[in-house]
Order: structure tokens, then C-alpha cells, then sequence
């Protein structure tokens, strides 16, 4: 039993009027605790919806979810929605509009003071986080709106870091952000589910981070998941891919054109460093 | 939550009303409305109910959307329609108790104001159905150009009444994003005494207005860069145009008033 389940699930937006849209479909999608899944697909295929449904902010049309120990049908009140919503964190894309207080610390401290934490324990968890994050005690005083992009982008994290879930769902989180931002908010995330055994779902059209961070990757295509699996088993088979409008991650794409060239992998390499370590002992041996 | 509204949807299908040109029916439609207060008997809101059956069969809109459009507004119609019945006076009186009572006049009124507004939220209906908001903009700035004369500054406002049907669909997104966000932060929208409830949009409504100004700004520069310097001597994309139909729509709106009228006086 996993800790995330939902079991044949359907939603539509707005069922029975006209304008009524069927956005997922027989969804069947589990995850075990302290892994790390990556849920792709191109616009418009139903990621987002499908993490909404894993945070109790809507109710499936058909079928069941299960987070943790809780349970939510189609029947479910408003209550039961929200007892979701405890063990779950989202950061949503460009989170940073999400904040609203006056101070960086105040607003960070927001999501614990809802859940029923006191003051001074709250502010204890938001300055942990801001450490978390990367940010230093000189921001807890600033407002929010006087910071930079990314700093925002931070205080925001930050923000649902400090809900403390067991489980993190991150919908395009370095999205607008450089490439240094984006390198330390991945490494941060791998760290928290490595070291914390926090469960993580990405949502991400970024390939590249998929390889080097997912255990388990999901394809979502028309509001179905089309495949599932390992992300070895993913990136493999490229042509696949490509026909569904997804993209490989450029050293998958080496491996490949150095198969087709006749070079045998035992294991076919997702990340810079699997490749590089496999190519290395042979250019040596070829000297 | 607002993806549920469909009042004033448009719909796209072709048919001889959505091809006529805004202005002809915005003008008419409005005109319908002041038309339904002049007919006082059954037999003239029985011709306006048979114009008006008529324009929604050539709108091709399925009526299961007029439908929509009214369902929101049925519970004002009914209060309304029963504060009718209940306060007004005249003729055979079937019930009174202190200063209510029910009398056949009362019930005759009801029955008007019922039939009013529902011809009048019909022919409405008919216009934002067919009718793409832009066009409506272009309608309005249309037809208010001879204000330019008393120097009301026309363009302007044509400018930002089709900016801010642009953003509406935007902001309820940019809405709906933030709620989602602030729940999924522990803040319940649906429960809590009132104080609580209103206390709980604040974490929506600085994001919403500080997300609106930054796009306003965005939008101003990017208006600039692209050279826009003001409403005068702009040449126009959409051109409106004035077609035989538009005519005919006219002249059979001056028949439906002289066909009422007529009723009136007999």
C-alpha cells in the first residue's frame, strides 16, 4: 500500500452543463513514501489537475484517492477535502504570488499559524526554514515586495516548506528562475527527500531534471497516464517519446546516437556523470 | 468556482444574428428593454414573447443556455414577483391579513413583472451570447463618438473597457490560482464565523492587486515599446460595418413596435 493511491479516477470540469470537459481518465497512480516521482507530459495533458487532486483542493468526478490514511470519493464532505491538505505542500508555479504579509517571516509563518500551530512556535519553524532555503535572518524583517524574483521565489518555498509535509509536490519550480537559482532549489529538494524521507512529485518539462532527480517518472497524454516506470525505462525508448511530444535529456540523446553507432551501454545512462563514468574506462582502454 | 458562471458566455456558431454588426444589436437590445415596459395587456407581452422566441430560433443557440442564463437570476425574479403579489392593491381581493393580501391585481402584476424580466434577461442573453466581448467594445466606442464633440475622451475609455474584458478571464485564473495556493497553505474559505471568512480573503486580495499592478505596468511598457501614443489619429483593425441585415434587423424592431402599439390600442 502505497502512501499516495488513486484508484480509477476520473475528473471533469464543469460536468453536466456545456461546457464540460473530461480532463483526466482512468487514472490509476501510486507512490510509495520517501521516493521521488516526476509526472510529465506536454500542456494541457492534466499534471496539474492530477496534483490538486493529490492536495484535496477538488474532488474526483469518479474513483478514489487516498493520501496517507485518509480517503476521498467523490461523496466526500468539504472536511474530509481538508484533512488532506495536512500532510501535503504545493508549491505552484511562480509561487511568489502567492505572498501577501507584511514581512518575509510573518508570511512564512502563515501556513503553520493555520494549521493550528502558536505564535512562537510558527516563528520558530518559519526561521528554520528560511535557513532551509538559503536565506539569511536579515530577510525576516524586509516585506516581501522588495525583494527580487528569486529571493521571492525562495520565501514562497519557504512558505510551504514550513507546513512541514511529509510529502512536497512541486509544479515547475525553477520555472523563470537562472541557472544557478534553479541548480540550488533542485539539490535543496533532493536533500529534503534523501535526508527527510520527504515524498516528492515534480511536475516538469524540464528533461533534464527528471533524469537526475526522479526514481519514477509518469507520462500523462490527453488526461491519461500512458506510461509508467522506472526513469531508465523512460528515456530508453526515444522514438516513443518523440511521438508523444516529449523531449530526452541531451546525454540520453549522445547514448543514443552512440548506440547507433554500435556502442554497447550494459546500463543506458541518464545523467552527465553515468555517462561520462561509462565512457571513460574505454577511452582509456582504447589508448 | 467561477468557471461555473455561463450568464453572458459568448457561443460561437454561425448564424444570421451572430454575423450583425454589434452596434445594430446592442442598440436594439436595449431598445427591447425600454419596448417591454410599454406593454400593459396579455395580448402585446404575447407579441413581444413571439419576437422574442423568434430572435433566440435564429440565434441556432441551443436553449439550454438561455436556460443558464436565467437560472442565476431566478431567485431575485420570484422575490420579486411575490413582493408584487403580496403589496399590491386593486380589484377582487382572495385574502388579506393586516397589510398583506392577496388580490387579482396583485396577481396580474406579478405576472407582468415576471414576464418582463424574463423577456428582458432573454433578449440580453441573445446579445452577449452572439457577441464577442471585443466586438461589444468596438460597439460602444462606436457609438459613442459623437461625445468626442463634448469632450469625453472616448478613445480612452474604448481602450480600457476592451483592456478590462481582455483580463477578466485572466484575473479569474490569476483568482482561482491564488485561492488554491492559500488553501493548500491552510486557509479555509467555506467554514469559520464571518469575521473569520472575511478575515481570509486579505491573503487573496493583496496577492490579486499586487499581481495587477505589476501586469498593468508590464502591459503600459509593452503598449509603449509597440508605440502607442494615445487614441487620436489610430487607424482601426476591426472595422464595423453596416450590412443590409443590420438594416432589416432594424425595420423589423420598428414593426414589433408598431405590431405592440397596435395591440395597445385595440
Amino acid at each position: 500500500m502505497g502512501q499516495i493511491e488513486i484508484t480509477n479516477v476520473d475528473y471533469k470540469y464543469q460536468p453536466d452543463t456545456p461546457f464540460e470537459s473530461i480532463a483526466l481518465q482512468e487514472i490509476n497512480f501510486a507512490v510509495e513514501q520517501g521516493t521521488y516521482t516526476a509526472v510529465i507530459g506536454h500542456t494541457g495533458s492534466g499534471k496539474s489537475t492530477l496534483i490538486q487532486l493529490i492536495d484535496g483542493l477538488i474532488k474526483p468526478t469518479t474513483g478514489e484517492v487516498t493520501v496517507v490514511d485518509k480517503h476521498v470519493t467523490p461523496d466526500s464532505s468539504g472536511k474530509e477535502l481538508d484533512q488532506l491538505r495536512k500532510n501535503v505542500g504545493i508549491v505552484f508555479q511562480f509561487p511568489e504570488s502567492q505572498l501577501f504579509e507584511e514581512t518575509v517571516i510573518k508570511d512564512i509563518a502563515f501556513g503553520p499559524k493555520n494549521f493550528g500551530k502558536s505564535d512562537t512556535e510558527a516563528n520558530e519553524i518559519a526561521s528554520r526554514a528560511m535557513k532551509l532555503v538559503g536565506l539569511s535572518d536579515d530577510f525576516a524583517e524586509k516585506s516581501p515586495f522588495d525583494l527580487s524574483g528569486g529571493q521571492m521565489r525562495r520565501v514562497a518555498i519557504a512558505g510551504v516548506l514550513a507546513l512541514e509535509p511529509d510529502i512536497l509536490i512541486l509544479d515547475e519550480p525553477t520555472a523563470g528562475l537562472d541557472a544557478a537559482g534553479q541548480e540550488q532549489i533542485m539539490t535543496l529538494f533532493k536533500e529534503l527527500n534523501v535526508e527527510h524521507g520527504i515524498t516528492i512529485i515534480l511536475v516538469t518539462h524540464n528533461m533534464e531534471d527528471v533524469a537526475k532527480y526522479a526514481d519514477q517518472v509518469y507520462v500523462l497524454n490527453h488526461g491519461k497516464i500512458v506510461k509508467s516506470g522506472g526513469s531508465r525505462e523512460i528515456f530508453a525508448d526515444q522514438q516513443w517519446l518523440n511521438d508523444n511530444y516529449l523531449t530526452v535529456p541531451v546525454t540520453t540523446r549522445i547514448a543514443q546516437k552512440l548506440i547507433n553507432k554500435g556502442y554497447h551501454f550494459d546500463e543506458f545512462p541518464l545523467t552527465v556523470e553515468e555517462l561520462s563514468a561509462k565512457l571513460l574506462p574505454n577511452l582509456k582502454g582504447e589508448k | 468556482m467561477f468557471t461555473k458562471v455561463i450568464f453572458g458566455r459568448y457561443v460561437p456558431i454561425d448564424s444570421i444574428i451572430h454575423r450583425l454588426d454589434p452596434r445594430s444589436k446592442l442598440i436594439l437590445s436595449l431598445y427591447f428593454i425600454v419596448l417591454v415596459f410599454f406593454a400593459t395587456n396579455w395580448q402585446s407581452y404575447a407579441f413581444l414573447g413571439a419576437a422574442t422566441l423568434g430572435t433566440i430560433i435564429l440565434t441556432k443557440v441551443p436553449l439550454k443556455f438561455f436556460w443558464e442564463g436565467i437560472r442565476p437570476l431566478i431567485f431575485i425574479i420570484i422575490l420579486t414577483v411575490l413582493l408584487q403579489i403580496i403589496f399590491s392593491a386593486g380589484g377582487t381581493t382572495y385574502w388579506h391579513w393586516g397589510i398583506f393580501s392577496i388580490t387579482s391585481g396583485g396577481l396580474i402584476n406579478g405576472i407582468y413583472v415576471f414576464l418582463r424580466f424574463f423577456l428582458i434577461i432573454c433578449m440580453s442573453t441573445v446579445l452577449t451570447l452572439t457577441t464577442t466581448p471585443l466586438l461589444i467594445a468596438d460597439a460602444v466606442e462606436s457609438l459613442m463618438k459623437p461625445l468626442l464633440k463634448i469632450k469625453v475622451p472616448v478613445y480612452e475609455i474604448a481602450l480600457m473597457l476592451s483592456i478590462a474584458l481582455r483580463f477578466i478571464p485572466t484575473l479569474m485564473d490569476e483568482t482561482q490560482k491564488i485561492m488554491n495556493a492559500q488553501r493548500a497553505r491552510g486557509v479555509n474559505f467555506s467554514s469559520g464565523s464571518l469575521l473569520k471568512r472575511v478575515k481570509s480573503i486579505v491573503p487573496i486580495l493583496i496577492p490579486l492587486f499586487i499581481s495587477a499592478f505589476n501586469r498593468a505596468e508590464d502591459l503600459a511598457t509593452a503598449m509603449e515599446s509597440r508605440g502607442y501614443r494615445g487614441g487620436d489619429n489610430r487607424s482601426k483593425f476591426r472595422i464595423l460595418k453596416w450590412r443590409h441585415a443590420d438594416t432589416l434587423a432594424c425595420m423589423c424592431m420598428v414593426a414589433v413596435t408598431a405590431g405592440l402599439f397596435l395591440l395597445k390600442i385595440l
